[in-house]
């Protein structure tokens, strides 16, 4: 492996061309991004808070459970569909302002993803149960018709003999 | 260097040479009655053979011709449609390589072959759909390549149980599937209902419209979206009398019912012809379901040449607006661009069964046949009402788009001048017309039997009288000062947005998984993951090259330990 | 809009909006122009009953209100204007921004030497007008 990115390495000295890219990280990484500890006493969370761009009274870390969120703030989620399309945004492909403390998941709801934190006219249980209703009615139905299906007789009914009466009907003596 | 500048004509040239030579072939293959089977063995591997496979027969050349004619159309009308559009090529690009994996999908009998036209129409539809890079655009691409993954799936696991017959040809092995084969059955169903948009997945084929029109009027209203039903006409003879008949009947009925019934409230013009789109691939898979699979073939011919010519005469209407899809932003077009307005309402007669349209031939047929069936109530009552449907909404779209008020905002450009755009439409214009009839005639030497009672014989008829008049009064009442569907408020939300199906396919799933992903990257990958893998093996990897390190620092204490643990275990074992 | 205050929006501007929007939703379900006109001079109407009320409390009562009809009358599909967002044909041709051009490789840029001659020494006369007409930036505080 070190062979090869020696290689590489050295074609893209020789050539002078990007050379072949064998691997790359997925994004940047800055060491800044990185939360700091999950802040305990009162002085630690007014510096946290002043280093998100919080007021204190605002600030509100995640719960400490262990994976390494530390001090980051527990936001509200506002996704980006339901942001205004409007406001000048200083990226408006995301839909986020330059130094904005946002939601700590909230790449997993861009402009292309999910609009999670809309306000529905009707809920999504509602929907679904209105959905199910209607497909239940009809589904049960046909398969409760499923045994009695119809058919328009084409003819009126034949039988040998014109206007022969063959079963009357009555007890027999 | 030509083929660059005018590529729109030359391949509209080709294609139509191409549609020219399958139509006769076709032609000869009916009257001979003929199947030509290609087969190039690839390798036969454990007793299967894998092969590739092209038929012949005069079903994949008649729908080869037709996907090539609209094709040809298409493209020679996107050549004034997609002018203003900076990456043209792609486009065109695009739209061959998407008639080229249809005639893979058309020409292939083998599971395995047919995935590879199948597959490839799937992603050349999405990258049709994304072709526009808005973020709805995007939205919509995924939705329907997610929608269609799920019945490429379902073809894969079919042909993962088909491998124990050694040969994936279902168009032989259809005619042997007993019961046994249900699984496959299921899974061949499922794919079809993916494909062609059928219930539980239905929500794709509307947010697809984002994509331009023309695509519209080839991809998703005559040919990709037929596709499903094209590969459960070729599989028919292995549902006769199964249970799948009975649920495809009753799934495609209310997709009829529900698609109806949606475009009876929907405003964007290209989702209305959409929904009717799904509305009569309900009816195709329907009375592929009773078991008339040549009708359904019919059907999904004379639709196509009504629909795209629908779609395009919606394109020039949407391109004169002003990019406005919404018919309310229309209005009295009849008086601005007569051509296309008399383009449109061929097209609609037709998709309403006007007689000697050309859908009049299909859909009559297929109602009647439906009548002298022994058919369920529901069902029957699901075709009857859609039918009705089926005209009422068209008549709800000729109300508010092309006759009442005038109601735009501007007055800029308002005319059907571009001759490429109209000329183009001309060919379907004239199969909307004459298609019906011509094929019939062509595909059924002899005669269907219809035996009906007045009333029945009557009765679609009646029905799309009665539809037509409620639509057009209907709207003519609730368009009023007291406006109803206010006070009907929750039906008429439920109808018009396809009874919550894009909402709950796209939000519900889409917040759960990704919510599920979270909750697995917290506890697995950040979680066990990291405890048991990357913590874990550090601190074992750890102790254990501490215990290494310290053998090698040739202590001769360390030595002694471990000659007395030998000692002790040669001891204890030799007792 | 963000979850963070960043102007303060008086009253009579979010009755201004509850009005505009209203007027939208109107003009969605009554499509043609002399109903959706009857409909918004009732609703002209409405909103002038209640425009001398002074007291803050009423008023404010009376705004959400407003806002609960408005969000239970809805419309499913408004009507949008095509080029603006939430319309069909909004963002369809992506215009790439400037600064693309920045991140271009040194052989791609070789390729134009003039042009990027010239769009550095733009970048530089640039900067220096800033700098002479609003001052050197701070440094952030990091």
């Amino acid at each position: 492996m070190a062979r090869l990115v020696r290689l590489v390495d050295t074609s893209r000295r020789i050539s002078g061309l990007p050379g072949v890219l064998i691997s790359r990280s997925a994004g940047n990484w800055n060491k800044d991004w990185k939360p700091g500890p999950y802040p305990v006493n009162p002085e630690d969370r007014a510096a946290v808070a002043r280093k998100y761009g919080l007021r204190p009274d605002e600030y509100k870390p995640i719960p400490d459970d262990g994976l390494g969120v530390g001090d980051y703030p527990d936001l509200p989620l506002v996704t980006a569909e339901s942001r205004d399309p409007y406001y000048p945004w200083d990226h408006p492909e995301h839909r986020r302002d330059f130094m904005e403390p946002i939601h700590a998941e909230y790449d997993m709801y861009g402009l292309d993803r999910v609009n999670a934190s809309q306000k529905l006219r009707f809920s999504v249980t509602q929907q679904f149960l209105a959905f199910m209703g209607v497909m239940t009615f009809f589904v049960g139905t046909y398969y409760l018709m499923e045994s009695r299906k119809i058919h328009w007789p084409l003819l009126p009914k034949q039988y040998p003999g014109d206007g022969k009466v063959h079963y009357t009907f009555e007890k027999p003596e | 260097m030509i083929w660059k500048i005018s590529m729109n004509e030359i391949s509209m040239l080709g294609l139509f040479l191409g549609s020219l030579i399958t139509g006769s072939l076709a032609l000869l293959k009916i009257k001979s009655g003929v199947m030509d089977v290609v087969e190039w063995e690839l390798f036969s591997l454990m007793g299967s053979s894998i092969v590739f496979t092209l038929v012949l027969d005069w079903i994949s050349l008649l729908f080869m011709s037709f996907v090539f004619v609209i094709s040809g159309s298409v493209l020679s009308y996107s050549g004034s449609y997609m002018a203003g559009d900076k990456t043209f090529n792609r486009f065109m690009y695009l739209v061959l390589a998407f008639v080229l994996s249809m005639s893979f999908m058309v020409l292939s009998p083998n599971l395995i072959s047919i995935l590879l036209g199948w597959d490839g129409l799937g992603l050349v539809s999405y990258a049709l759909v994304i072709y526009y890079q808005n973020e709805k655009s995007a939205n919509a691409g995924m939705l329907t390549i997610l929608s269609n993954r799920v019945g490429d799936v379902a073809i894969l696991l079919g042909i993962g149980l088909m491998s124990s017959l050694g040969s994936w040809n279902f168009l032989f092995y259809s005619y042997y599937m007993d019961e046994s084969w249900m699984l496959l059955k299921i899974f061949l169903m499922i794919s079809a209902m993916t494909k062609s948009a059928q219930i539980p997945f239905s929500a794709w084929l509307p947010a697809a419209m984002a994509a331009p029109t023309p695509v519209s009027a080839l991809v998703h209203s005559s040919t990709l979206v037929t596709a499903g039903v094209y590969l459960m006409i070729r599989f028919s003879a292995a549902l006769e009398g199964s249970m799948i008949q009975s649920f495809l009947l009753v799934i495609s009925c209310l997709t009829m019912f529900m698609a109806g019934l949606g475009a009876n409230f929907e405003y964007d013009l290209k989702k209305i012809i959409a929904l009717s789109t799904l509305s009569q691939l309900g009816v195709m898979l329907s009375i592929l379901s009773l078991g008339f699979s040549d009708l359904a073939f019919f059907h999904l011919l004379s639709h196509a040449l009504f629909k795209a010519l629908l779609f395009m005469c919606a394109g020039i209407i949407i391109h004169s607006v002003g990019g406005y899809q919404d018919i309310r932003f229309m209005g009295n077009l009849v008086k601005f661009m007569p051509l296309t307005v008399s383009y449109m309402t061929i097209a609609n007669l037709a998709l309403c069964g006007f007689p000697f349209m050309a859908g009049f031939y299909s859909k009559d047929m297929i109602l009647e046949v439906a009548f002298m069936s022994w058919i369920n109530f529901i069902a029957l009552l699901l075709y009857v009402m859609a039918t009705g449907l089926t005209v009422m909404y068209t008549f709800r779209l000729i109300f508010f788009s092309l006759t009442g008020e005038y109601n735009l905002g501007s007055l800029s450009n308002l005319s059907d001048e571009d001759f490429l755009m109209t000329n183009s439409m001309s060919i379907l214009g004239l199969g909307a017309i004459l298609g019906g009839s011509v094929l019939s005639w062509m595909l059924f030497p002899e005669c269907y039997m219809i035996c009906l009672s007045g009333v029945m014989k009557m009765m679609v008829l009646m029905v799309s009288i009665l539809g037509g008049l409620m639509g057009y009064i209907l709207n003519f009442m609730s368009v009023n000062y007291l406006l109803k569907s206010i006070y009907n408020y929750k039906s008429v939300v439920m109808m018009g947005s396809m009874w919550f199906m894009p909402l709950l396919s796209t939000l519900k799933l889409s917040e759960k998984s990704l919510n599920m992903g979270f909750q697995m990257e917290k506890v697995a990958d950040k979680g066990w993951f990291e405890f048991y893998g990357g913590q874990g093996l550090y601190y074992l990897f750890s102790q254990v090259f501490f215990i290494l390190n310290s053998l090698q620092l040739n202590s001769i204490k360390v030595f002694m330990k471990m000659s007395m643990v030998m000692i002790i275990i040669f001891m204890i074992l030799s007792m | 809009m963000s979850h963070i205050v960043t102007r303060v929006t008086t009253h009579s501007r979010k009755v201004c909006s509850l009005y505009k929007r209203s007027l939208r939703n109107l003009e969605a379900w009554y499509d043609r122009r002399y109903m959706y006109r009857y409909r918004a001079v009732l609703l002209r109407a409405r909103f002038d009953e209640n425009k001398d009320v002074k007291d803050m409390r009423v008023a404010q009562q009376l705004l959400d209100e407003g806002e609960k009809e408005l969000f239970s009358l809805i419309h499913y599909q408004p009507r949008q204007f095509a080029y603006s967002p939430g319309g069909v044909a909004h963002g369809r041709e992506v215009v790439p921004p400037d600064w693309v051009l920045d991140y271009w490789h040194p052989m791609e840029k070789a390729a134009y030497p003039e042009y990027f001659a010239r769009r550095e020494q733009r970048k530089k006369e640039y900067i220096e007008w800033w700098e002479k007409t609003y001052g050197k930036p701070a440094e952030p505080a990091h």
